[in-house]
């Protein structure tokens, strides 16, 4: 069997492709390659993992299911002991996917992200900012400058200050 | 409606791929129908003239054992292709199948079980027909549930599908309580006769309620070859060995599928998930009576 | 299905004909008239009097709050239109006649599925069931108003009126605001889904009229319009149930084809409309005289005969009274022209039964010693 295992490879090359991608998620929380690989994956990884948040390790069947899916057996202790109790009250997916833009030049194959939700790593997305409540803020300190100086008919949103308010202003918008 | 082809990517609903050939002119081709959950929200939109008031969403529930309650009441659970599946029209099946067991007591059974069901016969002469038989399987969902019942009468082989839902059933007996190593037993038919004989006059077996379902462990020898099928690729173990030359194991080794019951995916789109289900035999279980009874002697 | 005959003429030496009267001689060259059949009514293409229906969706960017509020809104616009439609009085009420024939409005109906049901004498028949989902009439042309339609064949015009029925009353920030016009003269929601019948004066249908299952009764028989699934090109097996080849025997490469497509008269032509593989489905097909066995007031559901009604499930249907006489019930007609509230009893039973069809809450059928 050849290692990328792709097209050509059968049925049983794609459950070997599916496995190495479900087992390289357990450990790195992050994965970057094909959306439709991924995508692909990742209902097999959400099955897995919505197996042992509710079956435990106790159940034989599951502890099968782990030690096959998983290629490298310390991520079957890791999904019972980490994964399944950071999961056990979850309501969302556990996973989720993000769509790379597409590289330029380049063969042209969509690229994505899948990601474990609450992985240690930095967001992908950046925060999103709430300009309205940045602008609310700058007004009111404006208008407090401006008040203790005395000049008050200069208030006004469109002042030429430099934005120093900038990452106070990141920080309250959480 | 453009070509409809299915994806086979690993999702938990199927997947509608649109073929660009027959529909590359209208910008909606898919205007004729609506998906699922857009209906859902249609039915109790404040826009329509009647909103449904009640919700064809079940509440939330957890009986405790639900892989049981797949075997005691399997078809109540709705067939699991995504197209086909209409709420509604899920929920009036089964309000039907309510109305017609609370008159047809249809009492808990498996494949291996003794069964005698009494049929009513325009032309018989007490105007019934009762026969008995071992279950061989079990099939359908919703009202189209049926169960075949085999037994050799007179040296014929004789099997009987019936329609549990039919209005002719008057009564369905269980005389023998048991399951089998497998589930299903098309297998009898290469079976020696004896096998499958059951005597009409079977006497019911007593089963102590609440106690868990006797595995009859028989492993059944078979005629020799030629068989209706091909036993040695179908991973039977409830048949004896099947002594067949190496031949035969090579083939089926070569056309064996041993990844399919691996495929979490696959297998979960193949059956209603466990929320799901368990939602819908707690509405059957508040529906219909404990059938875990002992079989009353005639 | 139309069928159109189409006229060849073949500059030909005329052989002995075999096929007798499809042949005329005229000197040295030959008629003949040639039956075209299965000719396809399948089109996608957007005809040009339609109105642009869907609005590209782009993001709002409102919170939560302010997209209740407008739920709020747009639901407190229509609400007092949805209890009361009609903003005339009614208008009066025709007489149902066979002769001249009586054409009421249809019903755009949804396919839900498939259920199995018994009937008296044990009979299983497999019913489709069709919900009657929030229809309303939009608008009603009389045959003379009608008769300017571009869409209006020849052969109706000054006939039949045209009422246009539709069916999901939906958020109309969804669609173009040409299409929302359609709605202001009644003043409804927007539906989703719009379709059209055609009507006979008498049963001349006033705009804003709710339609539900009880336009239709137990034991009627309706004719079910809809687009068949799309199936793609497929193969002559599947397409026109030809039988193929044998599996073995010395056959060669050919078990699923057609096998011959004519004999040595026609080497050159072989008859036009010959049945070959091709496109099947996406065809809009009528199946008629379906009875109605049940119907579900509660969720206004018509249980109709046969599972065989064409579309997918969740696929929209036109649903009208039949136009076969012999299944017309002239001695107890239908409402006409539709089945106002007022006409209902005030307390109606969930499900409706026709006297043939075995309800579950009935005992088993059992057979007495006196049948026979």
């Amino acid at each position: 069997m050849s290692s990328t295992l792709g097209h050509g490879s059968g049925p049983s090359g794609r459950i070997e492709r599916l496995r190495r991608v479900v087992t390289a998620l357990m450990r790195y929380e992050r994965l970057e390659s094909h959306y439709y690989c991924l995508d692909e994956a990742r209902g097999y990884a959400e099955r897995i993992i919505h197996l042992a948040v509710r079956n435990g390790d106790s159940d034989k069947m599951t502890m099968e299911t782990a030690n096959y899916w998983l290629l490298e057996k310390d991520l079957v202790q890791k999904l019972f002991n980490v994964l399944a109790p950071r999961y056990s009250n979850y309501t969302t997916s556990f996973t989720q996917m993000h769509v790379l833009p597409c590289a330029y030049p380049g063969p042209g194959g969509t690229l994505g992200i899948l990601e474990l939700k609450g992985n240690p790593w930095p967001s992908v997305l950046p925060k999103e900012r709430n300009t309205k409540r940045e602008r609310l803020i700058y007004l009111s300190i404006c208008y407090l400058i401006v008040k203790n100086i005395c000049f008050v008919f200069f208030f006004s949103p469109f002042l030429p200050f430099p934005f120093i308010l900038s990452t106070s202003c990141m920080h309250v918008s959480e | 409606m453009a070509t409809v082809r299915m994806c086979n990517i690993g999702r938990l609903q199927n997947v509608w791929k649109i073929s660009r050939r027959s529909s590359y002119l209208h910008p909606n081709p898919e205007r004729n129908t609506i998906k699922n959950d857009d209906l859902e929200k249609y039915r109790k939109s404040c826009l329509t003239q009647n909103p449904e008031k009640v919700t064809s969403k079940l509440p939330d529930a957890k009986p405790a054992n639900i892989e049981e309650y797949r075997h005691l009441y399997p078809e109540f659970l709705p067939h699991p292709n995504w197209l086909r599946r209409d709420f509604l029209k899920e929920q009036l099946e089964r309000k039907d199948m309510y109305k017609r067991r609370a008159i047809l007591s249809i009492p808990e059974f498996y494949v291996g079980s003794i069964m005698a069901v009494t049929v009513a016969d325009e032309f018989a002469p007490n105007r019934e027909n009762r026969f008995v038989g071992i279950c061989i399987a079990r099939e359908g969902v919703g009202l189209d549930a049926n169960f075949t019942l085999r037994n050799v009468v007179d040296n014929q082989g004789i099997e009987i599908r019936y329609e549990m839902y039919h209005p002719h059933i008057q009564k369905i007996e269980v005389l023998k309580l048991e399951k089998r190593l497998d589930e299903e037993l098309y297998y009898l038919r290469d079976a020696p006769p004896e096998y499958s004989t059951i005597p009409f006059d079977f006497e019911p077996v007593q089963f102590a309620k609440g106690s868990k379902v006797p595995v009859n462990p028989i492993k059944v020898k078979l005629n020799p070859r030629p068989w209706l099928q091909r036993y040695e690729r179908m991973n039977l173990k409830g048949v004896q060995d099947l002594e067949l030359p190496q031949r035969f194991y090579d083939k089926a080794a070569k056309v064996a599928k041993p990844w399919e019951e691996k495929d979490l995916m696959k297998n979960y789109r193949e059956t209603i998930n466990d929320d799901e289900a368990a939602k819908i035999f707690h509405e059957v279980l508040s529906h219909t009576l404990d059938y875990k009874e002992t079989p009353k002697k005639p | 299905m139309a069928t159109s005959l189409k006229l060849s003429v073949c500059w030909r030496f005329a052989l002995p004909c075999l096929i007798g009267d499809n042949f005329t001689r005229t000197g040295g060259a030959f008629l003949f008239y040639q039956q075209r059949r299965h000719k396809k009514k399948r089109s996608n293409r957007i005809p040009s009097w339609q109105v642009k229906q869907m609005e590209s969706q782009t993001e709002t960017g409102l919170t939560f709050q302010n997209e209740a509020f407008l739920e709020k809104v747009i639901h407190h616009q229509y609400e007092s239109v949805l209890k009361s439609p009609l903003k005339e009085e009614p208008w009066e009420r025709g007489i149902w006649t066979k002769e001249p024939r009586t054409l009421r409005t249809g019903v755009l109906a949804l396919k839900l599925g498939i259920i199995p049901q018994w009937t008296k004498d044990g009979t299983k028949i497999y019913t489709t069931l069709l919900q009657v989902l929030d229809n309303h009439v939009i608008s009603y042309k009389s045959p003379r108003e009608a008769a300017s339609l571009v869409s209006m064949p020849p052969y109706h015009s000054n006939k039949y009126g045209v009422a246009v029925v539709g069916a999901l009353g939906s958020d109309p920030r969804q669609f173009t605001p040409e299409y929302n016009a359609l709605f202001e003269k009644t003043g409804l929601p927007p539906k989703k889904k719009l379709g059209r019948f055609y009507v006979t004066p008498n049963a001349a249908i006033q705009p804003g009229t709710p339609l539900t299952c009880m336009h239709f009764r137990v034991g009627d028989y309706v004719d079910v319009q809809a687009k068949t699934i799309d199936r793609g090109f497929q193969g002559v097996i599947k397409r026109w149930g030809m039988k193929g080849l044998p599996a073995s025997h010395g056959v060669t490469k050919a078990h699923r084809r057609m096998g011959s497509i004519g004999g040595r008269p026609n080497r050159a032509a072989f008859k036009k409309g010959k049945k070959m593989p091709g496109h099947m489905g996406n065809d809009i097909v009528m199946l008629l005289g379906l009875k109605i066995w049940r119907i579900n007031t509660k969720y206004n559901i018509l249980y109709v005969s046969g599972p065989n009604v064409p579309g997918p499930v969740h696929g929209f249907v036109r649903v009208m009274d039949t136009g076969l006489h012999y299944k017309m019930n002239i001695a107890n007609p239908p409402p006409m022209p539709t089945c106002y509230a007022e006409d209902l009893p005030e307390e109606i039973s969930e499900d409706l039964f026709d006297e043939d069809l075995f309800q579950f809450s009935s005992p088993s059928i059992t057979y007495s010693e006196s049948d026979k």
